[in-house]
């Protein structure tokens, strides 16, 4: 698996974890639409917005070696852009532009998704009436990615259990064969969740629960973080 | 006494043509606990399907007095409370307060009553301050606890479990059968744990080939070698 | 493929935000409309095989290794309205957990994976079938729509960042365009296999309903 399936952050415990999640995911798109939107972003405000970034990872206690992992998935498309700005001399300045900005957003996410457990998300989605069934695909891929990716490998471990180094082109066919299997499974596992569904009453358009509470202290985040990032968006530096 | 389930001459046979059920009629008294014993592929989890209507055979269902049909389903379904065998597919929910709370949200219960049962059932089955946990942080043995108490939230009558003890260590399987003498709900047990009948159950009933080959008290059931051996079953350690 | 923010201008991303949401708020509705209760749990279930099944490194040749993407798959088995869905609910939890792709940009992935991805794969498998009749077909058809569908979507996230003068569209387009001819083989060769596995072991399952 090239992912750990990243939650452990049930096991810290900042207040930002006890925060609602709608006003932490607010500030969040508040500061990636700041940051995107920007025409000419300066190495002022570049330094100003990973100040705030770097101020509110460190008080949530997010690990700096998450972020390195996250950034590695810029890595193809610096690769293309820097080898293309080599070869047809796209301008140093619109290169670091483009680098900041990927920087900048792909941190406030890690930080977001840390602050923010998947399960809290959910309910923020379906407070703002995000349509019920895109929550459930949502909370079922949550639930079931987990089982379902321990599950692929077990069977990845079984057939290299029984790989001797044939040929890719037959590689690429077993790993086929060994994905039929985990989809079949899947198939049948979907069927038994229904069951389970049925049997405690599931009705598409039941009732919903509301567990989320605004208080002040979300007022408070909301208030500080949108001053400082208009602060940084108008201010002149 | 007062039989809270009677099953009628029921027949199954799924969409791919192999039939499942040829026949089978048991009948069980309030507060008896009953197991279902036979080898792989008898029926077992087919027939505990058909007890809160997920699946519908030829036959007749009667739970609590009622008939099961398109009227009475759904007040079935809340007195039946099935567990099924890998608690993965009982806890579909991303955590276990959601989990647990999902039978009641849909009874249409109030905030505090909805609370109030998530709290006790998790309390029941030792599980209490896992709310916020994921499921799939879980042990088995934990798992199985919580998707227990998803069921018990729903506060039924008769509680039905598919291989309950399977996969669990000694101490978690012990720990099992002491919370299931506590039960004073009717019980029904599908199992290939012998030793867990014998201390558990009153009475058993051999399925075999979607039939009900045997019935007897325990532990008379388990004295005719042959009879087990013939069934793909063996005789219980603490029998020997 | 995940194109992460920053990597495309605010016009172009906010534009594909609005297509593809509009697209997953038409398809949802029309899965909620069309799809029986049953398959609910099904597409949840699904959409955590297709996140599983990327997770599997597959090797490429030369220390390059690449992943199955699965578009082409739901697409062919539920239809393009439910692939697109599925592929959406993916990709939203791969760019929140993981910030695998990036949010401004989940649109644009949305467009390229899931509407491009099942869509053409879809009616592409659709057509092919009506010509290749033998059971062999299967394989084929799936192999061909899958194949020619992560070559479209590429193009297409290729001309999304040439629109965006990340990269220019003659650089961009042999690049990527030459990369996923070759790496298109293996979403070929993985979904043709998996479909021509179903027609022997679970033939009903290809049969189902298509929304």
């Amino acid at each position: 698996m090239t992912h750990a399936w990243h939650d452990t952050y049930h096991h810290a415990k900042t207040p930002a974890h006890h925060l609602d999640p709608r006003s932490k995911l607010f500030v969040g798109f508040l500061f990636m639409g700041f940051v995107l939107l920007t025409p000419q972003l300066t190495l002022a405000k570049g330094t100003a917005y990973s100040g705030f970034l770097v101020v509110v990872g460190l008080l949530c206690r997010v690990p700096i070696s998450l972020f390195i992992r996250r950034v590695g998935s810029l890595v193809p498309f610096i690769l293309l852009m820097g080898l293309s700005a080599w070869l047809s001399h796209i301008s140093k300045d619109h290169v670091m532009q483009i680098l900041g900005k990927a920087f900048l957003s792909i941190g406030a996410m890690t930080v977001l998704a840390a602050v923010v457990p998947f399960p809290d998300m959910l309910r923020a989605l379906q407070a703002v009436h995000v349509p019920r069934l895109f929550i459930l695909f949502l909370a079922f891929l949550f639930r079931y990615g987990a089982v379902l990716g321990r599950e692929t490998l077990k069977l990845e471990r079984g057939w290299k259990a029984r790989y001797f180094g044939q040929v890719w082109r037959n590689h690429w066919r077993e790993i086929g064969h060994i994905l039929s299997a985990l989809l079949v499974r899947s198939y049948e596992r979907a069927e038994r969740v229904y069951a389970a569904m049925l049997a405690r009453g599931f009705s598409l358009h039941g009732p919903a629960f509301h567990v989320l509470h605004f208080s002040y202290w979300d007022a408070l985040l909301i208030g500080t973080s949108s001053a400082i990032l208009l602060g940084i968006h108008w201010g002149r530096f | 006494m007062n039989q809270v389930l009677q099953i009628r001459q029921l027949f199954f046979r799924y969409p791919d043509g192999t039939s499942a059920l040829n026949g089978v009629s048991l009948d069980v008294s309030e507060g008896e606990r009953v197991a279902v014993i036979g080898p792989n592929g008898a029926g077992k989890s087919t027939l505990f399907f058909h007890l809160n209507g997920t699946f519908r055979g030829q036959g007749e269902v009667i739970v609590l007095g009622e008939t099961l049909n398109d009227q009475t389903i759904y007040a079935i379904r809340r007195q039946v409370g099935l567990v099924f065998q890998d608690p993965n597919d009982q806890l579909f929910m991303p955590t276990v307060f959601e989990d647990v709370a999902f039978g009641p949200i849909n009874l249409g219960l109030s905030e505090t009553e909805i609370r109030d049962r998530v709290q006790k059932a998790l309390a029941q089955v030792g599980m209490e301050g896992t709310e916020a946990l994921v499921p799939h942080h879980l042990s088995l043995g934990q798992r199985k606890k919580v998707a227990l108490a998803s069921v018990l939230a729903l506060e039924p009558r008769i509680l039905a479990f598919d291989e309950p003890s399977s996969g669990l260590d000694p101490r978690s399987r012990r720990a099992l059968i002491e919370f299931f003498k506590t039960l004073k709900e009717t019980i029904l047990v599908a199992t290939h744990d012998l030793d867990l009948v014998c201390e558990l159950c009153q009475r058993a009933v051999i399925l075999d080939g979607g039939r009900i080959v045997y019935e007897g008290k325990v532990p008379e059931i388990f004295k005719d070698e042959s009879l087990l051996k013939s069934h793909g079953l063996e005789k219980p350690l603490s029998q020997r | 493929m995940h194109i992460p923010d920053g990597f495309l201008s605010p016009p172009v991303w906010g534009a594909l935000d609005v297509v593809s949401g509009s697209f997953l708020v038409f398809g949802l509705r029309q899965v909620g409309r069309h799809v029986e209760e049953k398959t609910i749990p099904l597409m949840g279930v699904l959409s955590a095989f297709v996140f599983a099944a990327q997770m599997v490194n597959l090797p490429i040749g030369g220390g390059v290794s690449g992943h199955f993407l699965g578009g082409a798959l739901v697409g062919i088995l539920l239809g393009p309205w439910s692939g697109l869905v599925i592929m959406s609910v993916v990709l939203v939890v791969q760019c929140f957990l993981f910030q695998d792709g990036g949010l401004a940009a989940l649109g644009a992935n949305i467009f390229n994976m899931g509407i491009l991805g099942s869509f053409a794969a879809y009616w592409l498998a659709r057509g092919l079938r009506g010509v290749m009749r033998r059971p062999r077909g299967q394989f084929w058809s799936g192999f061909l729509a899958a194949w020619i569908t992560i070559v479209l979507s590429v193009l297409s996230c290729a001309s999304f960042m040439s629109e965006s003068q990340v990269v220019p569209w003659s650089f961009s387009f042999l690049v990527l365009g030459g990369a996923h001819v070759l790496l298109g083989l293996l979403e070929g060769v993985v979904t043709g296999t998996i479909l021509m596995s179903l027609t022997k072991v679970r033939p009903d399952l290809l049969n189902r309903p298509k929304v």
